[in-house]
């Protein structure tokens, strides 16, 4: 993608003057976005780890910044029942003959959660991860919830090779199941 | 034309064909990060499914950016550390695409690339 000076230049006002802090903290005070956009993680991520208070005040925080800009944001939403939180972002109608909307939005949405969230979150999916006999007793819990539901799975299955298949993910017998195991496959929990 | 040389032909011609059947992939690559990305729909709703090669990122997101009733939204990032699928809020969107980022070791998140 190629950004010209001007879209930059807004871009860097954007982060510098709009992208307001939502909170009191000194740390999240306007200008250390664009330069230094890992402030306010790196308070959160100073000890390794990932509280769900501190993840719950990323995602709002994220939402805050979007919303400050004028995006219209449903959130947070629960996905895979409420282990997970995600939003919903308005991006605006079709412009021109391309059919796509603004770049405008989806660059605030970016910058801010750049700011507020990916460092936070790609921390929260990785501790949520069963590991050792966990992550065995995980699998064989997803497997047995699946065939419960008349999906045909081998029961020695890997997680991988049956989330691989699109079919699956989009299958409602299995949905669940995915909501309760799956740290791969994000479903907004809309049933 | 001999008859082995119709054999070769009929050979050729069956493997083109199966080659021009699989998906189009769509792999990029960012310092020492390779991923792909997919967007599809299913069941009324639209996926985004991002992947990393051979352990290469240390993390990946997904999300999709998907239009109903001739407006655009944008879902907000699923992360994974090998490979995630984020689907969409609102059922049955018109148009979906996907928006895929890796995670370089030293780099840290490519920009994103679309898969459409």
């Amino acid at each position: 993608m190629t950004i010209g000076l001007t879209t930059l230049v807004t871009l860097v006002m954007l982060a510098a003057s709009a992208c307001a802090p939502p909170t009191d903290d000194t740390a999240l005070r306007s200008g250390r976005l664009a330069g230094n956009s890992t402030g306010f993680q790196r308070e959160i991520l100073a000890d390794g780890i990932v509280t769900r208070a501190e993840y719950e005040r990323a995602i709002a925080a994220t939402i805050a910044c979007m919303q400050q800009q004028g995006l219209a944001v449903t959130g947070p939403l629960e996905i895979n029942a409420g282990r997970f939180l995600g939003y919903v972002v308005g991006l605006g109608p079709d412009e021109g003959p391309g059919g796509a909307p603004s770049d405008t939005f989806e660059s605030v949405q970016t910058l801010c959660e750049a700011t507020y969230l990916d460092g936070i979150a790609a921390a929260w999916i990785v501790q949520q991860q069963p590991t050792g006999s966990e992550a065995e007793a995980v699998r064989i819990d997803y497997v047995e919830c699946l065939r419960e539901r008349g999906l045909d799975i081998d029961s020695n299955a890997s997680i991988d090779s049956f989330e691989s298949d699109p079919t699956f993910v989009a299958d409602r017998r299995a949905r669940p199941c995915i909501e309760q195991y799956s740290t791969n496959v994000f479903l907004f929990s809309q049933d | 034309m001999t008859r082995r040389s119709i054999r070769r032909l009929i050979a050729i011609v069956t493997v083109s064909l199966s080659l021009s059947s699989v998906p189009p992939a769509h792999a990029w690559s960012y310092w020492n990060c390779e991923f792909d990305g997919t967007s599809w729909m299913g069941a009324g709703v639209g996926y985004a499914k991002t992947t990393e090669w051979d352990f290469t990122c240390t993390a990946v997101s997904a999300k999709v950016k998907y239009k109903v009733d001739g407006y655009w939204y944008s879902t907000g990032n699923a992360y994974g550390s090998r490979w995630v699928v984020q689907e969409t809020l609102h059922v049955y969107p018109s148009d979906v695409t996907g928006a895929h980022r890796g995670k370089d070791a030293q780099k840290g998140w490519s920009s994103y690339r679309y898969s459409y």
